[in-house]
């Protein structure tokens, strides 16, 4: 055996003696060989010390085997990106050139300064932050950052996560959680009838328990378990149907058992070894029709006087790094038990050639089989003993027994010298999932645990994780399990035999369970811990009790008992049951906390799956975008539509680019790629009765050809959209809504449709991605049209404003409508969507004759402002009305529409509400803030200052060559010429005049009148 | 009330802390009190709490169905903030931060009151027009609140991103430095000892299961553990609040939601501030523990369960990844969910009713927590007199009548 | 359309409420009583789909007054705004969204989230069983795995889960 792995057994164990994996923990170099955790290894290598704890920094090392362990957590990888914290040594597989640190602490985990803290001990119990840290002195404020930076466990990674993760969707007739004994017989009894089946195993192999028992001393079906367990896969990975996930867990059991899977893929490879095809780990969306729950139990710790030396672990743990990873931990053995399992765990670390030097039980009467073999292996045996204290800093040295009369320890306490101390509190069944899945508890006095009682979604549980410890029994209700689920899902079952147990142990027997095991130490000296990783004692729990935290939720958050990484999996019952007894009740009265999701902790990345980068949110993009790339257009988000904002030339900056589209728009010709506007297809014999219900003005005699503009309202009366809306025939019309607000327009008049008319025969299609749409407008527009069409004359003489008309281009079939945004002439082109790049060439080509310029939406917005023509979204923020706005003229009196009723509230029909208004700067070039707030005085008087309203549109415009803004302002139609301020931050309020909205026309009669 | 603080500390320190009073007591219900508070959360403590304390009401109880704090007041996501559009939200939430400020003192019972600051990220230029009426409204109203531009937000939060070619690229954001978060459970706790030393009877696990009345006035409610009589009931009971009501047969315009939220790993210290974005749909602070608290948007059915769908969850994740990139490697450690009572406006109802001596304190939705001091303190003014003050009056419900509606969806794009 | 109006009290015609807890013990599936189903919602027209594919439209059985003039403003106001927000049997509106984005209506236990029928628009809400909670306020006898509703009782008989 290398003498670099002291503790490594000659012989057995799950791992490839072959091969030798060297790794790093804490800047030292480590052997192990592949199989191995880093926990096994680092045993093996007789490194018990993994880490320090969260608040007294004491040494912490591994208790557990699996993902029960709580306070061996480290820091996996230096890489800064892909570095993982609070890693569990217990689950982490070893690889070549893996490197591991521990965490939190300085400057190193032997030599760690937090551990001051354990001497100030006795003036920081829990709950010791809420008492002080108040001020005047020192407030919250000064004390904080020192908290934080003692607080925290690993660090987190830096950059963005180099790897990858995805989502697989599975339904299924059986899922089976677990592959132990119990899981394994489920899995074949259900595959047998034929149903589909997925089986989860946490670890990286089937068999769970069998693994942690001496293959020579059991037999079944005469093989040796690992053939067993072989013969088992090989016949489960026959079957078509039935799919094997190991290294996956069952993390979260929500509604309608929908279970959510985590399988780690590549975690156990070297960085190197990782096929770049696939993820770093795996979500499973599992539906099954029946779940069997087969999670096995979890070993309890015994609570005592200073019960959290490293070199302290669960006895049933041992036998896992015994006989799966040939380590035994310790030389000189000491086990102390509450129950028979800690008999079985001695008895099996003698035969593994450990001097186990005594087992200490708190019951009186032992099995007389146990009697006899112990003391046949030169075990001393302690019964109806307690543990009174430990020795050893950075790893036990030696525990003091004493004899437990009634509740006290008296007589002499015995010294015994050891360097590993097996504890067995007992087991409690793993409810985990079966709690998440909202199944109710049953306090099940023989194992003094909880144990699933009534299942309310369609699974049960099998084996360990119902409260059936013994071996034979995990086998026969693994069968039972399986059968019972294929049946429920359809199948008719034929339970195959469970095999022929030889050398099966029995279950726990009888259990003693002592909350906190007597001794002579003081109470306020006693250091019992009952949650290792958040360092919660017996002391706190019975001074939450003291004071009134008394109820099983109070005193876990004063305490942070089970509020660590592994949420109180080892612990949780320990601390019910301190609970119970400083309360003097039952443990069932006193009840337990809430299992959440997940199981344990989850990687966020998993759960994202591909939702990341570009695939976090879907990115829509009109016909025309390619060439606004080539353009180099600056681009805004728009809802989830991508559109270009402006195209400054070489050199020119936004802004100068935003006024020459503006004017370029007014004075030549403009083009804008309008596809992204709502477009709805609106179709049957009550088209108009349905428009005329859901918009505000009248629809009923609207002539096919011609077009009208639309406002629409909530029920509150508030306007929700507008646009456009075009008459193709009687009972034919095409809708144009704001481009964010297509989607729920659409679902707004389908559920009308459908709730509250069923009468009405209309059919609605979206058709917004079916057209494409340039938007051509300017004094010269009409030219271009008709130089565009084969077929049409757009001279508005003959084409009137605010209709449309059939035409074609190339051939190609348009449609023209004479509508403007912008309040130039102007034709918005619609051509079907995948001639929407051709027609925009075509426009260009053709409009360069007359100085076409592409404007983006800046100028769109710059425009239609010049005309006071509103947004949806910016003049208005869903407290706005039509009469609001000015467009009060627009509400029909004749017939009832969406929210029209609201509108003659008593708030709504107000005189004095806040109305859009034009307001104009008395230096035309100083460009007020959208968003700034209208106020009555030159000066901003003391907080609160009376607003009047606010900015909602403001820029400089070319065409004017000032700049112009609109505003809601209160009572603000009956202010026209009326001298307001609009407040800014770090200036005086800027003088305003209220005008009109539409500032083009203005100008237009001002000029007149000076020529006039 | 037994003084807490370092020398009380150290003298308990040095006798194994045996001489710690119990918090409060544990009385049975009396026959008869002044006025009863439904709902021992966040709300309703403060609420007895400034009744006893500034309107002298001490002959009252809280009655509590569970443990107190085991509501809401024990499920949210513990942000603090005032930056509200509107003046009447300024006002209340911004009356409630003051009283923040000196609570831990005044109570003598640390609440880890840290005004770390709140940054509410911008995203397009339709975000950055609303947070920017926010900000200078917040400003008229004496909310201290700043804009950003996308260099000063990297500067106070270095983990977020300020790169131009994100999917969601930060274009500014507004900060509260005022604001932040502080630890829910000891605002519970702190209020219900402070209210029991002024002789506040607070009676945990008994449930309220009708309340009656006599010509459209109450007399009294009846418990589990028996009947009580009283002139003046007031709920504050959160999501329950349309149950509640409902015994009086009155309706409100309430529903209620599940809102998840969860906690990551303690880490070392890695997030300065709250950040908050709407469009991402996420927002996210660090616990004092070490935790990235992480909460986003509700489930859009209606339930009571305290649980919601696991699609919402996946939702959050990936919008976390998407605004910090670095966390997609931490693990998630524990979800959780809680029934938030939202308004059609996302604004409280703070208001008398039609029955004489009942009052609602509710609908809070998304953004209860931060109010709690200030929704108990007007609250509490409005049971003792019967009508409203100036910052409890336009939340009463005849707001949906008249159509006065305080509209802050904005404020509620992202639940908080 | 009837006006529901399912408060606690007053149960609303159409239900019949089982306040008795039911035992389990008969049931094969280990103490629930028939097909339950949570947030997979069976569309009248596509079948089951997860909730995620549907749109949620609030409280059902509202219908838009056709006479809304001579309504008073807080007549109005009850239909825009008011809801009843049961915690028990909720008669509610589903759309579809991501299938055939056709409208239904849904019974649902707002306590457990059971769904305890789906039916469509224009019809009246089917009798259902349900099981509620003892209290307004309370927990559901099982259902909602809240503090109440988290540990068998003594007097609660459980199922028998397999292997007991």
């Amino acid at each position: 055996m290398s003498k670099t792995q002291p503790y490594r057994l000659p012989k057995g164990g799950r791992i490839d003696r072959g091969r030798t994996i060297s790794f790093s923990f804490g800047g030292w170099a480590f052997h192990g060989h592949p199989g191995d955790t880093l926990a096994s290894a680092l045993l093996a290598n007789g490194q018990h010390m993994v880490a320090r704890s969260f608040k007294y920094h004491r040494p912490r090392g591994i208790l557990g085997a699996g993902s029960e362990d709580p306070a061996a957590l480290v820091q996996i990888g230096d890489d800064a990106n892909r570095t993982d914290p609070n890693t569990r040594a217990s689950e982490q597989e070893i690889y070549d050139s893996l490197i591991a640190r521990a965490q939190n602490c300085w400057p190193t985990l032997t030599y760690d300064v937090g551990a001051m803290n354990d001497l100030i001990a006795p003036f920081v119990p829990a709950g010791f932050y809420y008492k002080t840290f108040k001020g005047p002195l020192g407030n919250w404020m000064w004390f904080e950052p020192f908290i934080r930076a003692a607080a925290g466990l690993g660090h987190a990674p830096s950059g963005p996560d180099p790897d990858r993760y995805e989502a697989v969707n599975r339904h299924c007739d059986v899922l089976v959680v677990g592959g132990g004994p119990t899981g394994l017989m489920a899995a074949l009894a259900a595959g047998r009838a034929g149903a589909r089946v997925i089986l989860a195993e946490e670890t990286a192999e089937l068999g769970g328990a069998l693994l942690s028992r001496d293959p020579e001393a059991l037999r079944l079906n005469d093989a040796a378990p690992v053939e067993w367990i072989a013969g088992v896969r090989a016949e489960l990975e026959a079957r078509d149907e039935v799919t094997i996930l190991t290294r996956t867990t069952a993390f979260g059991y929500y509604s309608h058992n929908f279970v959510g899977l985590w399988e780690r893929v590549t975690d156990h490879l070297p960085e190197a070894e990782r096929p770049r095809r696939l993820p770093r780990q795996r979500l499973w969306r599992v539906r099954a029709k029946e779940v069997v729950l087969a999670t096995g139990a979890v070993e309890r710790p015994l609570v005592f006087h200073q019960n959290d030396r490293p070199g302290i672990m669960l006895a049933g743990a041992v036998r896992t790094y015994m006989h799966r990873y040939g380590v035994l931990p310790g030389k000189r053995i000491v086990v102390a038990t509450n129950n028979d399992s800690g008999w079985d765990a001695a008895l099996d670390m003698a035969q593994a050639g450990g001097e186990v030097v005594a087992v200490i039980d708190l019951r009186a009467d032992i099995a007389p089989r146990h009697l006899a073999e112990a003391s046949q292996a030169g075990i001393a045996i302690h019964a109806n003993a307690t543990i009174v204290g430990t020795e050893g800093r950075h790893r036990i040295r030696g525990v003091s027994v004493r004899a437990m009369s009634g509740a006290a320890a008296s007589g002499r306490p015995v010294e015994i010298a050891c360097d590993l101390l097996a504890v067995a509190g007992g087991w409690t069944p793993n409810a985990a999932l079966f709690s998440q899945s909202r199944g109710k508890l049953r306090y099940d006095g023989a194992i003094e645990a909880f144990r699933p009682g009534r299942s309310w979604q369609n699974e049960r549980s099998a084996g360990a994780a119902n409260g059936a410890f013994a071996m034979a029994d995990c086998f026969s209700e693994g069968v039972r399990a399986g059968a019972q689920a294929a049946t429920a899902a359809g199948f008719d079952a034929s339970p195959p035999p469970a095999p022929r147990i030889v050398g099966g142990q029995a279950g726990q027997g009888s259990i003693r369970v002592v909350p906190e095991l007597p001794s002579h130490v003081a109470p306020h000296r006693t250091r019992a811990f009952v949650d290792l990783q958040d360092d919660v004692t017996t002391k706190d729990l019975r001074l939450a009790v003291k004071e009134g935290y008394s109820s099983v939720e109070h005193a876990k958050r004063y305490t942070t008992a089970g509020m660590g990484t592994d949420q109180g999996k080892v612990a949780n019952l320990n601390t019910f049951g301190l609970l119970a007894s400083a309360r003097g009740e039952s443990v069932p009265a006193i009840g337990t906390t809430t299992y959440r999701q997940p199981y344990k902790p989850v990687t966020i990345g998993a759960i994202a799956g591909q939702h990341a980068g570009d695939h976090f949110a879907p990115r829509r993009t009109t016909p025309m975008h390619d060439w606004h790339k080539r353009q180099g257009a600056i681009f805004e988000p728009v809802g989830e539509w991508l559109r270009a904002r402006a195209y400054p030339k070489q050199g020119e900056s936004f802004e100068d680019a935003v006024q020459r589209e503006s004017k370029a728009a007014r004075t030549a010709i403009g083009v804008l790629d309008a596809s992204t506007l709502g477009k709805i297809d609106v179709r049957g014999p009550d088209a108009r009765t349905f428009l005329n219900r859901v918009y505000t003005n009248a629809w009923m005699k609207l002539a096919p050809g011609r077009c009208r503009y639309g406002l629409m309202l909530g029920e509150d009366g508030m306007v929700v959209d507008d646009g456009v809306t075009a008459c193709i025939a009687d009972d034919h019309f095409h809708m144009t809504t704001t481009t964010g607000g297509a989607a729920g327009v659409l679902s707004t008049l389908e559920d009308y449709l459908q709730t509250e008319w069923p009468d009405l025969k209309v059919y609605l299609t979206t058709v917004t991605e079916q057209w494409a749409v340039a938007a051509v407008c300017g004094p010269q527009s009409a030219r271009l049209v008709s130089e565009l069409c084969d077929d049409l004359d757009a001279d508005p003489a003959g084409f009137e404003f605010m209709t449309w008309r059939d035409a074609h281009i190339g051939g190609v079939p348009v449609r023209v409508f004479s509508i403007s945004f912008t309040g130039e002439l102007s034709y918005e082109i619609n051509i079907p969507a995948t001639y929407g790049l051709w027609l925009w060439e075509q426009v260009l080509e053709k409009g360069a004759l007359h100085g076409i310029t592409p404007y983006g939406t800046e100028a769109m917005h710059l425009l239609r402002a010049e005309k006071g023509f509103i947004i949806v979204g910016q003049e208005t923020d869903g407290t706005v009305t039509p009469d609001d706005l000015g467009l009060g003229g627009m509400v029909k009196k004749s017939a009832d529409f969406i929210g029209r009723r609201s509108l003659s509230r008593s708030d709504t029909a107000r005189t004095d509400r806040k109305q859009l208004v034009g307001l104009l700067t008395d230096d035309p070039n100083v460009v007020l803030m959208e968003g700034a707030h209208v106020i009555e005085t030159a000066a901003e008087s003391a907080p609160p200052v009376p607003m009047l309203g606010h900015v909602t549109s403001s820029y400089f415009s070319p065409n004017l060559d000032r700049s112009i803004a609109m505003a809601l302002v209160k009572s603000g139609r009956s202010r026209m010429g009326d001298k307001l301020f609009v407040s800014r931050r770090d200036g005086a309020p800027i003088p305003v005049t209220v005008s009109g909205t539409d500032f083009l026309a203005a100008k237009d009669s001002a000029t007149e009148a000076k020529n006039g | 009330m037994q003084r807490y603080g370092i020398l009380s500390l150290i003298r308990e320190g040095l006798r194994g802390h045996t001489g710690w009073e119990p918090a409060w007591r544990f009385p049975e219900p009396k026959p008869r009190y002044d006025a009863i508070i439904i709902g021992g959360g966040g709300h309703g403590l403060a609420t007895a709490y400034y009744l006893a304390k500034e309107h002298g009401l001490t002959d009252i109880a809280v009655i509590e169905k569970g443990w107190i704090g085991g509501g809401n007041a024990g499920r949210n996501t513990t942000i603090i903030r005032s930056n509200y559009l509107y003046d009447e939200s300024a006002a209340i939430y911004d009356h409630a931060l003051q009283l923040w400020k000196n609570l831990g003192r005044e109570l003598d019972f640390n609440i880890m009151m840290s005004h770390r600051g709140v940054l509410n990220l911008a995203h397009d230029e339709g975000e950055m027009r609303q947070l920017k009426r926010r900000v200078e409204a917040n400003r008229l109203n004496g909310v201290d609140a700043e804009w950003l531009e996308p260099e000063d937000v990297k500067a106070f939060c270095p983990p977020i991103s300020i790169a131009p070619t994100l999917r969601y690229p930060v274009l500014g954001a507004t900060l509260q430095r005022s604001g932040g978060t502080n630890r829910h459970d000891a605002v519970v706790w702190g209020y219900a000892r402070a209210a029991d030393a002024l002789g506040v009877d607070i009676i945990q696990q008994c449930e309220v299961t009708n309340i009656l009345s006599e010509g459209g006035a109450v007399t009294g409610i009846e418990t589990t553990k028996g009947p009580i009589a009283t002139p003046k009931v007031a709920s504050v009971t959160a999501g329950h609040t349309s149950v509640i009501a409902a015994m009086l047969g009155l309706k409100l315009p309430i529903e209620s939601h599940p809102l998840q939220a969860m906690v990551s790993e303690p880490i070392k210290p890695v997030m300065p501030c709250v950040v908050m974005s709407s469009a991402v749909h996420v927002y996210v602070s660090q616990s004092d523990k070490g935790e990235l608290v992480i909460g986003a948007g509700i489930d859009p059915h209606l339930s009571y369960t305290q649980r919601g769908s696991f699609d919402i969850v996946e939702h959050q994740m990936a919008a976390m990844v998407e605004l910090l990139p670095f966390t997609s490697r931490l693990r998630f450690m524990r979800q959780w969910g809680g029934i938030v009572d939202v308004c059609p406006d996302a604004s409280p109802v703070i208001s008398k009713t039609r029955i004489k001596g009942f009052y609602v304190n509710g609908g809070w939705g998304t953004g209860g927590w931060k109010a709690t001091p200030g929704s108990g303190h007007v609250f509490a003014d409005l049971i003792a007199n019967d009508e409203p003050n100036a910052i409890a009056a336009p939340f009463a419900l005849e707001r949906f009548v008249s159509g006065a509606l305080v509209a802050e969806h904005g404020a509620a794009a992202v639940a908080h | 359309m009837p006006r529901l109006d399912p408060g606690i009290r007053s149960v609303p015609a159409g239900f019949r409420m089982d306040r008795r807890i039911k035992s389990g013990d008969d049931d094969i599936k280990c103490g629930n009583w028939g097909r339950q189903e949570m947030f997979l919602i069976r569309c009248p027209w596509c079948g089951e789909r997860d909730v995620s594919d549907f749109s949620y439209g609030g409280e059902a059985h509202i219908a838009r007054p056709t006479d809304s003039e001579t309504m008073s403003d807080s007549a109005w106001a009850e239909f825009v705004f008011l809801r009843s927000n049961p915690k028990g049997v909720h008669a509610e509106r589903w759309n579809h969204q991501a299938g055939c984005r056709r409208w239904f209506n849904i019974l649902r236990n707002t306590a457990t989230d059971d769904i305890l029928a789906v039916y469509k628009m224009g019809e009246s809400p089917p009798e259902v069983t349900a099981n509620l909670p003892a209290t307004p306020s309370g927990e559901a006898a099982i259902g909602s795995g809240n503090d109440a509703a988290k540990i068998l009782g003594p007097d609660e008989t459980g199922g028998a889960t397999a292997g007991k």
